[in-house]
């Protein structure tokens, strides 16, 4: 027999949804790379130049490291990211622990309390502090003579703006538990600590891995509660500032940028990793784990989440009342004067109105974006190096501190000859920065969603002859309609409450409110900073309850086809 | 019929914009500038009175934020004018080619001093703003501290854990204190000082004005920071007394500029000359007691008295050619402190 | 013979180094229900996803109707297909879940709707239509993504693993009612599973898989009495294995009985599989009465109901078990006991010889 010739590899051909599908592809690739890689690149590049754009290679790194002052800025972002994480976690998971597995009243109550940072801006809380901790502070005896600006104020406002972070990644750990489990640990005689650490651990050992990385990240990138409340403690983040806006050398800041980001990444793949195990670890036939009271357990549970909560409302107490005052300390007799911002640096209530449009915009486009990026990344049959790219490209986000997304941002998008100049100091690029810059939750929150979708549907689609968008638009849109409301609760939120990015990027027609904040508190006018703050965190606040109330109503007229 | 209808409202519509654009064919200037935000709706007010064809769009920030956005649009600057920013951050901008030198109708009328030296100026002073201490009456009675009226008085071992300055690597403010030090007593005698007041420091802040915050707000009885910033709070009602060492205080000038290559050129050169005008000038001096036109300045509430004074003879150019190095030995002696002092 | 429907020349599909298909042909004919069966992994799978389009070929050719498709995205193919998952449009009724594919086809309204009430009526659920998919069960489910598949009309019918994900009873009823429906409708069906009962059940034609090349094709018959390879022998069906030697042509050394075989083709000193179905082990009682018989002893005995599992040892078969299916009536006759010495008997024509080896190498 003669040998077997090979017959001719095969092209596909692409037929309208291969070509729309790529062609989506390909303009999200081009998206994400002109909103966010580009001028990422043109920023960090700038580690290796000197001040005149002379390329020099390694030589700011060394510099960089030669200087003790600089380089303990690394120890001490780490040290500090480690305890704000130790703490967060510890006291996430009790609270996480009290309203998953045991019979504490006021659940529901305790989840929204413990939610509350989220809907305020970093600084927030370093304000609060200082009105509670600071020399002339409420409980100052309470820190033994340790002053709050420091390490202590660091790690106390992270922990209070991380702590809704970790909390919903180990409620999910913790919910997920098999309740058979329990039962056979039960039957064998373990005692109650025994099944603790050899089953509720293990069990949630992937969520508290994710949640640690999570906080741990936040923690080192962000650069507002060490501003304000870090006093002269070197951080990473606040080094960036220290070398891009107190000397202009943003070679350096471009070092620092590099030296977090490693952190960071390395942080947020761990982080992947611990995502994708906990996912897996529970199988389809878990059966769902009811707590039976215990008084003890249940007394203790239910003082640690009061004290918690209280902690919580206390601290926004704090900043509601600082926001009211007169003159802290001397007259505390309450004034509305500080709502009126005529008088105060940068805030106005046109600033709050730009930041309403902005958040609104962020929210439509945001979600559009995302969600239509992650179906193509999920759901689409061709190029798939596109695919493995675009999702390596959505999740650089969660690792790169804003302030070099801002300045990366007028690097490139300033630069003459760039077609899209005409963007810069626009709503626009505001709302650009704000997408990229909160791309990676909003992306991984979609993909999840998506991924619990039927992974079939597009064959079927395909093999009825029916294009994939319309299969996008009649299908997977209305049943991931919660998760894109999700994400655009998210984005509104968080375009609410940034300042790093888009401090450098707002002109005079769009100054916005959480800059506001942030300059107003920059200039020591603290009372209408707070204000401010808690004019965002109540709008932030009214925003996410008519989401709630949106979602319920969702739930409620789909609940047909849900189970 | 319905689509010639459409087609008329068209028309209307665009004879209604075409109309708006001849109305407001006023020349919008972008201006970027730090000037605190509370004067600049006057300025606005008082520019556009007199030159009613200017529309000023004012990006103000902080003077970090302003300069380091200035710098990173160097490629393709974005502001017409810069106006009241510090002559530190011009100077170093303009040594990059940043400006286009002009010198406004009635410059001559202006202490030299506080201008650029070169012919025809490349940026030009409009007011002074001077370091001076804020010092909390309330607090030091608690703390039984004594008024310090010298710099040297803050290194006595009683104000320890009391006083609070900006960090030179990210304050203007804070440079300028620095910077004015080193001018007046030189390098050996500077440093030595500043080595005593460390021992003092509770805390060295990102902000010029947070210190004077902090001292109005009771967190600290000492704060290092600008007379302006004092006089403000002192208005405010807080129980502080602005004072000015008697060794001399450092300054620094707000200054404005012209950006070379602005479309509008035109109109920032009329900027620049309302900016020198002796309006201008009094309207600059009801906040800061030092400004560039001579005889025009009356004194400002709160302000310490003979201020201007008391004011060094500053060189800038040494400061600009100084400055990188001067902040590294900063930094190296007093910024690796990891811990706050107790 | 008509043009076969569907041609398929030497498909190959490579994912990296990994070969998932390698160079399989096989012809399939208008209006034949073939099953693709094999374990996970075999390559079943991606024939099928080749067959669609969803996951084109690296080499290889796909003919339809006399028409080449081998490089035609799915949207250009013409075929329905049905999932494991169903892959219903949970947010859409059944009606408009049936109604999916015709409403992309300019079709007036009224034709769409009667369409559907054909195809309701055809999968016996007449009634269903406004309800949602999460309201039916998994079998119900299941008819619905079918009679989606089958709306447009489609020249073939892909399967795959329809029945998997339900449980046995409703498997066993879906299976007739699938097959009924094929019949019907007399559309070119391919169906693939991992479940030899179903295929041999089912399929006009089993198509037996091993490692991303076909082991065999034919009825289910043929597959089950004459399969080509050990590996075929062992995947359908139960089936006895045991190592004996080619004495000469057409005998065997089995323990330490000769016995008759018709399969040729060894040398003779081979050593080789001998390959029985334990119902075509004949009990013939306490005493000797055929040609080709042995005598061994019941080892262990189950009763299954209708039948028993023999469990055989010792005697002439020494070492080796041999597994024999007797029906309880025969078992009775015998008045069958544990230990009981039997004489068995193995028709020449149902011992298949096969290379010594392990097939699963």
């Amino acid at each position: 027999m003669a040998e077997a010739v090979t017959p001719p590899r095969i092209r596909p051909h692409l037929g309208r949804d291969e070509w729309l599908m790529g062609g989506g592809l390909l303009v999200l690739a081009l998206y994400l790379a002109v909103t966010l890689l580009i001028p990422l690149v043109i920023m960090l590049a700038k580690s290796l130049e000197d001040r005149q754009g002379v390329f020099v290679g390694l030589s700011n790194f060394a510099q960089y490291f030669s200087n003790p002052a600089r380089s303990g800025a690394v120890g001490n972002s780490l040290w500090v990211s480690a305890l704000a994480t130790l703490i967060v976690i510890a006291l996430a998971f009790g609270y996480a622990y009290a309203l998953t597995r045991s019979c504490i009243p006021f659940q529901g109550l305790f989840r929204l309390v413990a939610m509350a940072p989220l809907l305020a801006p970093s600084l927030l809380s370093a304000i609060a502090l200082i009105y509670l901790f600071g020399n002339q502070g409420i409980f100052k005896g309470w820190l033994f003579g340790e002053s709050i600006y420091g390490p202590i104020g660091i790690v106390i406002g992270s922990v209070f703006w991380t702590f809704p972070h970790a909390l919903i990644i180990l409620i999910t750990a913790l919910s997920s538990a098999d309740a058979r489990l329990y039962e056979a640990s039960e039957s064998l005689g373990a005692t109650r600590w025994r099944t603790f650490i050899t089953v509720t651990l293990p069990g949630a050992r992937y969520g508290l891995i994710s949640a640690t990385f999570v906080v741990f990240t936040l923690v080192i990138t962000d650069f507002g509660v060490p501003k304000v409340i870090g006093g002269q403690f070197n951080m990473l983040a606040t080094d960036i500032y220290k070398q891009v806006v107190g000397q202009q050398n943003f070679q350096m800041g471009a070092v620092v940028s590099l030296i977090l980001l490693l952190p960071a990444v390395l942080a947020f793949f761990v982080e992947r990793w611990a995502q994708t195990r906990q996912s897996s670890a529970v199988s389809s036939r878990a059966v769902h784990y009811q707590p039976k009271p215990r008084p003890g357990r249940d007394w203790a549970l239910l003082g640690l989440v009061s004290v918690v909560a209280m902690l919580i409302l206390g601290i926004l107490g704090m900043a509601a009342f600082a926001s009211l005052a007169k003159l802290w300390p001397y007259n505390l007799s309450l004034t509305l004067s500080h709502y009126d911002f005529s008088n105060a640096d940068g805030g106005s209530w046109t600033s709050y109105g730009n930041s309403i449009r902005l958040a609104l915009y962020t929210a439509f486009f945001g979600s559009l974006i995302v969600f239509a990026g992650a179906y193509l990344v999920e759901k689409s049959r061709v190029a798939q190096p596109l695919r493995t790219a675009t999702h390596l490209l959505a999740l650089i986000p969660m690792a790169v501190p804003g302030m070099v997304l801002g300045l990366a941002y007028i690097f490139f998008f300033n630069a003459p000859g760039n077609p899209l100049n005409f963007l810069y100091g626009s709503m626009t690029i505001l709302v650009l920065a704000t997408i990229a810059h909160f791309y990676t939750v909003s992306h991984l929150t979609a993909l999840t969603a998506l991924k619990q979708l039927d992974p079939e549907f597009e064959s079927v689609s395909a093999s009825l002859k029916t294009p994939f968008y319309r299969t996008f638009w009649r299908v997977t849109t209305p049943m991931c309609l919660p998760a894109i409301l999700d994400i655009g609760i998210y984005f509104f939120i968080n375009a609410m409450t940034t300042v790093s990015a888009v401090v450098f990027l707002y002109s005079p027609d769009t100054t916005l409110a959480s800059v506001a904040v942030l300059n107003m508190d920059d200039a020591g006018d603290t009372a209408p900073a707070a204000a401010m703050a808690m004019l965002i965190v109540l709008t932030a606040g009214v925003v996410r309850l008519l989401h709630t109330g949106l979602s319920h109503w969702l739930h409620r007229h789909t609940q047909a086809w849900r189970r | 019929m319905k689509l010639s209808k459409l087609a008329q409202a068209l028309w209307c519509a665009a004879a209604v914009a075409g109309f708006t654009t001849v109305v407001q064919a006023k020349t919008e200037l972008l201006v970027y500038t730090a000037v605190e935000a509370d004067e600049l709706a006057g300025f606005k007010q008082a520019i556009e009175a007199d030159y009613p064809d200017l529309d000023i769009k004012w990006v103000r920030d902080s003077t970090g934020i302003i300069t380091a956005k200035l710098l990173a649009e160097k490629a393709n600057p974005q502001a017409d004018v810069v106006w009241g920013l510090a002559a530190t951050s011009l100077k170093f901008l303009a040594d990059q080619g940043y400006f286009q030198p002009y010198a406004p109708k009635g410059v001559e009328q202006l202490d030299p001093k506080y201008m650029d030296s070169a012919k025809p100026p490349v940026w030009v002073g409009q007011r002074a703003w001077i370091a001076s201490l804020c010092f909390n009456t309330v607090e030091a009675e608690k703390l039984k501290l004594p008024k310090p009226t010298t710099w040297q008085d803050l290194t006595k071992p009683e104000f320890k854990g009391h006083v609070v300055m900006p960090n030179p690597n990210s304050s203007g403010t804070g440079f300028l204190d620095v910077s004015a030090w080193l001018q007046m007593w030189g390098e050996e005698k500077g440093w030595k000082f500043m080595d005593g007041l460390h021992q003092n420091i509770a805390q060295y802040t990102h902000s010029g004005s947070k210190p004077c915050k902090m001292a109005a707000a009771g967190e600290i009885p000492v704060g290092i920071s600008f007379a302006y910033r004092g006089a403000q709070e002192k208005t405010k009602g807080a129980p502080i007394d602005v004072i000015a060492p008697s060794e001399g205080v450092g300054w620094d000038l707000e200054a404005f500029a012209i950006t070379k290559g602005t479309k509008n050129l035109g109109a920032a050169k009329q900027l620049a000359d309302w900016s020198v005008t002796r309006k201008a000038n009094e309207l600059y001096n009801q906040g800061y007691a030092v400004v560039a036109m001579p005889g025009v300045a009356k004194p400002v509430p709160n302000f310490p008295a003979g201020i201007a004074n008391l004011m060094i003879k500053n060189n800038f150019e040494w400061a600009a050619q100084h400055r990188e190095a001067i902040l590294a030995e900063w930094a190296k002696r007093y910024d690796s402190k990891s811990e706050p002092k107790k | 013979m008509a043009d076969p429907y569907l041609r398929i020349r030497n498909l190959s599909k490579r994912f990296g180094e990994f070969t998932a298909l390698d160079d399989v042909s096989i012809d399939i004919h208008q209006g034949e229900f073939v099953c693709f069966l094999g374990p996970s992994g075999c390559g079943k799978t991606t024939l099928l996803r080749a067959i669609s389009g969803l996951d084109i070929q690296t080499h290889g050719t796909v003919e339809q109707n006399g028409r080449d498709i081998s490089a035609l995205p799915p949207a250009k193919r013409d075929f329905g297909i049905v999932f494991q998952s169903y892959a219903l449009f949970q947010n859409l009724t059944v009606a408009r879940n049936i109604a999916y594919g015709l409403e992309n086809r300019k079709q007036p309204k009224a034709a769409i709707q009667q369409r559907v009430k054909d195809l309701l009526e055809l999968i016996g659920l007449p009634d269903s239509g406004h309800k949602y998919p999460s309201q039916l069960s998994g079998g119900q489910q299941q008819r619905v993504a079918l009679a989606r598949a089958l709306a447009i009309s489609p020249g073939l019918l892909l399967l795959d693993e329809p029945l998997s994900a339900l449980d046995a009873k409703v498997r066993v009823y879906l299976r007739d009612e699938i097959k009924a429906l094929q019949r019907r409708l007399g559309i070119t069906t391919i169906m693939i599973t991992h479940d030899q009962e179903e295929a041999i059940s089912m399929a006009d034609r089993i198509v037996v898989m091993r490692d991303g090349r076909i082991e065999q094709v034919g009825t289910p018959l043929e597959i089950y009495h004459q399969p080509a390879s050990l590996f075929v022998a062992e995947f359908i069906g139960a089936m006895n294995l045991l190592p004996a030697t080619l004495v000469r042509q057409g005998e065997i050394q089995l323990g330490q009985t000769r016995l008759a075989c018709k399969i040729n083709g060894f040398a003779a000193g081979a050593a080789v599989h001998a390959a029985v179905r334990p119902e075509d082990v004949v009990c013939t009682g306490r005493t000797n009465g055929h040609a080709n018989s042995f005598q061994a002893e019941v080892q262990d005995m189950e009763f299954m109901g209708p039948f028993f599992w023999l469990s055989l040892g010792g005697g002439e078969l020494g070492e080796h078990r041999l597994r024999a299916q007797v029906s309880s009536q025969q078992a009775r006759e015998l008045d069958l006991q544990l230990r009981d010495a039997m004489h068995l008997h193995i028709p020449a024509e149902h011992i298949r010889l096969f290379p010594n080896g392990y097939p699963h190498g």
